[in-house]
């Protein structure tokens, strides 16, 4: 076998393993970059401490409300549904603190409801039977669960004044007083 | 069946003069609202079954969600509480006439791209149906490559292909003439 003709075999073969080397490089590229691209644009969990991002909330009523309007207030955000029997029990608590609350002409202090992968109709029956007077709307589109990382109902979370969130409360509540104790831990006294 | 009908309605004629008799004309507006009852009543029950979808008209919607809450789960295979709710407006929505991609953007617009068991082909939810043949075909071609690359087997006599083997074999065959 004469010498060109084996140049001609070393070329050809030097030519197949650079396809395959920028076959597998790109492959690598375009998984590589995918893989990066989600581990930076995922949404971290709400970190005690640090301030969340915040949201608007359209109520079953119509109101609008901007947690950006909300600072000077302690924030109870309560993530619930009506096919979650825990929330049954925990409703009855959350607006008896509400209630006691206003009754103290506490300001300062509201409560959000947000209503976690519920149908419309199953929502508002719920807070018809349980006579939630407190702000309530739905997670339109999951962006406000998305920004707590919820995975389950019942989770509460209480921003302080400055609209850092203080208390994480995954579960529900046993007691009316709970409730309280978790807005005056959550509560920066001057 | 006409012939029963009116076998049982020439049986019925005595009855009712009799009772005509014994009443008078109270008997027959009692009679006529009694039918006129039966005709509204029963008229309402084949109108409402007519309006309320199958079971299966609201699976074949809810085949196309997912699970609010369950990981991978067709709302259609799904039987916690949210399920059914959602059935139950799937189903509620299909009387009121909504069509199946009107109810599925209503989701949409609920709960989010992630409700659906196809994702749209929007943004980067294209990688999800562009990137699997864009593996596959990459991976087909390395092993073609690699395939084209490596000697040809069963061919062992080919010593033109590796000089140095061919230099070997060449002072092994003399070697063994040398012995020989």
């Amino acid at each position: 076998m004469d010498n060109s003709a084996q140049e001609v075999k070393v070329r050809k073969s030097i030519f197949r393993g650079l396809w395959g080397f920028v076959v597998l490089a790109l492959l690598v590229v375009i998984v590589g970059g995918i893989g990066v691209y989600l581990l930076t644009h995922q949404n971290q969990p709400a970190v005690i401490g640090e301030n969340p991002q915040d949201f608007t909330l359209t109520t079953f009523s119509g109101e609008s409300v901007d947690t950006v309007n909300l600072r000077g207030k302690v924030v109870l955000i309560h993530f619930w549904a009506s096919w979650c029997s825990p929330c049954e029990d925990e409703a009855r608590l959350l607006e008896e603190a509400w209630r006691f609350f206003q009754s103290q002409g506490r300001q300062d202090i509201i409560f959000l409801g947000i209503a976690y992968m519920d149908t419309e109709p199953a929502s508002r029956d719920f807070l018809s039977t349980f006579g939630l007077t407190y702000p309530n709307g739905p997670d339109l589109q999951g962006k406000i669960s998305n920004i707590y990382q919820v995975t389950n109902v019942p989770e509460t979370y209480v921003l302080d004044q400055r609209g850092v969130l203080r208390v994480v409360k995954i579960g529900p509540f046993t007691a009316y007083e709970e409730v309280v104790a978790l807005i005056d831990r959550a509560t920066i006294v001057d | 069946m006409l012939m029963g009908n009116y076998r049982l309605f020439m049986n019925l004629i005595p009855v009712v003069n009799a009772m005509q008799k014994q009443f008078g004309w109270v008997f027959f507006v009692g009679l006529l609202l009694v039918v006129l009852w039966l005709l509204v009543g029963t008229g309402d029950v084949v109108l409402a079954e007519e309006n309320t979808p199958s079971d299966d008209a609201v699976n074949q919607v809810a085949s196309e969600l997912f699970c609010p809450i369950c990981e991978n789960v067709p709302l259609d295979e799904c039987r916690t509480e949210a399920c059914e709710q959602w059935k139950d407006l799937i189903r509620q929505q299909l009387a009121d006439g909504w069509t199946e991609d009107e109810i599925k953007a209503y989701f949409v617009a609920q709960y989010g791209d992630r409700v659906l068991a196809k994702p749209p082909r929007r943004g980067l939810n294209w990688l999800l149906y562009a990137l699997p043949p864009l593996i596959i075909l990459g991976g087909l071609l390395l092993v073609i490559l690699t395939l084209k690359g490596s000697p040809v087997k069963g061919n062992d006599n080919d010593f033109s292909i590796d000089p140095y083997r061919e230099r070997v074999e060449r002072d092994l065959v003399a070697e063994e003439k040398q012995d020989g």
